[in-house]
C-alpha cells in the first residue's frame, strides 16, 4: 500500500536533518540536469533518425549518390557518406558504346591514397599508375555496367574523388567518411 | 596513435551517453539489462580495436581507458562542480512518508521502486514507515526509516 494523500508540491528544508538539507540545496542543479537529460534524449533520437536516413553512411536514403561525367560517358553510383574501414562499392557504368571495345578508366589519386581496394570486377586487361592516378584498361563492348570496385576508406574526412575516362573530363565525387 | 585516440573517444562518448541516459539506466541489472550491457560492450570493443587484434593494441587500449578513468577521478576529486556535472547529485524522493511525485517522475521512478528498495534494505512495506528516501548518484535508492 502506498500513501498518496496530499503529496507535497514543495518541501520545507527546515523539516529536514542537516545532511538532507544539503541534498535539498542541490535540487536546483538536479532540475537543470533533468532538463539537460531530456535534451540529450532528443539528441539521441535525432542521432538514431539521422542514422536511419543514412547520414552516417552504411546505406540509407542520404548515403547513396550518382554522378555522371560532364561528357556523359560514365555514370558512377557510390556512397557519398561512408564510414572508415567499412567496405563500399563504386559502380561505374558506360553510357555509350566504346568504338574499339577498349575503354580506359582513370581513377583519381585520392582513391589509391585514401581507400584500400578490396576487389575490382571485372579484372582489367591492364592497370597502370599515371601521375598518382590509377588507369585501368577494360573490355567494354556495349553500354551498361562496367566496373564494380569494392574499397574501404582508410581514414576519416571529406574527400574529392575524380573518376572518368582517361581522355575525358572526370566526375568529381565528394565523399564524407565518418571515423 | 589511433588506438589511443579511439579509446579516449569511446570513453568520452560512453560517459556522455550514460550521463544523459540517467543514473537508473542499467541499474537494476535484470536479465535484459545484462544482455544489453554485453551488446554495448561488444559494439564498443569493435569500434575501439578495429581489425587490430594484437597484444600491443590491447595493452594500449586498456591502459588508455584506465588512465582516462584515473584522470577523471582526479579531476572530480579536485573540482566538486565537475563531479556534480559528471555524476549528478543525490535527490530526495520521499520526505516524512510522503512521496514527492514530480521528482519521482523526472527520475523515471515510481512509488513501487521506492517501496521495493525499502523492503530490500530495511524490511519496510509501507510508505508511512519511510522517513526519507534518497536517489543516490550511483542510482541506488537509500532509505531512512521513520523513528518508532
Amino acid at each position: 500500500m502506498t500513501s498518496r494523500s496530499n503529496p507535497p508540491s514543495s518541501l520545507d528544508p527546515g523539516t529536514l536533518p542537516p545532511e538532507l538539507r544539503h541534498v535539498e540545496a542541490l535540487l536546483g542543479f538536479q532540475r537543470r540536469s533533468w532538463r539537460v537529460e531530456r535534451l540529450g534524449w532528443l539528441a539521441m533520437l535525432g542521432l538514431v533518425l539521422a542514422g536511419l536516413l543514412g547520414a552516417f553512411g552504411g546505406s540509407g536514403w542520404l548515403a547513396g549518390a550518382t554522378a555522371t561525367t560532364p561528357d556523359g560517358a560514365l555514370r558512377i553510383t557510390y556512397d557519398r557518406i561512408q564510414r572508415q574501414m567499412l567496405p563500399t562499392v563504386f559502380r561505374v557504368e558506360a553510357l555509350r558504346p566504346v568504338p574499339d571495345g577498349r575503354l580506359q578508366l582513370r581513377l583519381g589519386d585520392a582513391l589509391p591514397a585514401h581507400w584500400r581496394v578490396r576487389s575490382l570486377l571485372p579484372h582489367p586487361a591492364e592497370s597502370r599508375s599515371d601521375a598518382g592516378d590509377l588507369v585501368l584498361t577494360l573490355q567494354a563492348g556495349s553500354p551498361g555496367p562496367l566496373v564494380a570496385l569494392e574499397a574501404e576508406p582508410e581514414g576519416a574526412g571529406i574527400f574529392r574523388l575524380a573518376i572518368g575516362l582517361a581522355d575525358g573530363p572526370p566526375a568529381i565525387l565528394r565523399i564524407l567518411v565518418w571515423p | 596513435m589511433e588506438s589511443v585516440l579511439r579509446a579516449f573517444a569511446i570513453y568520452a562518448v560512453l560517459l556522455l551517453l550514460f550521463r544523459i541516459s540517467g543514473r537508473r539506466t542499467l541499474r537494476d541489472m535484470t536479465a535484459f539489462d545484462l544482455v544489453l550491457l554485453l551488446i554495448i560492450s561488444e559494439a564498443t570493443q569493435q569500434a575501439m580495436i578495429g581489425d587490430d587484434f594484437s597484444f600491443t593494441n590491447a595493452v594500449l587500449v586498456i591502459t588508455t581507458l584506465l588512465l582516462a578513468d584515473i584522470g577523471l577521478s582526479l579531476v572530480k576529486a579536485r573540482s566538486p562542480r565537475v563531479a556534480r556535472v559528471l555524476e549528478g547529485v543525490p535527490t530526495l524522493l520521499v520526505a516524512h512518508g510522503s512521496p514527492l511525485p514530480g521528482r519521482l517522475e523526472r527520475a523515471r521512478l515510481d512509488e513501487q521502486d521506492v517501496l521495493s528498495a525499502a523492503r530490500a534494505l530495511q524490511g519496510l512495506d509501507r510508505m508511512e514507515q519511510i522517513r526519507f528516501a534518497v536517489l543516490e548518484t550511483d542510482g541506488q535508492i537509500s532509505i531512512v526509516p521513520e523513528r518508532k
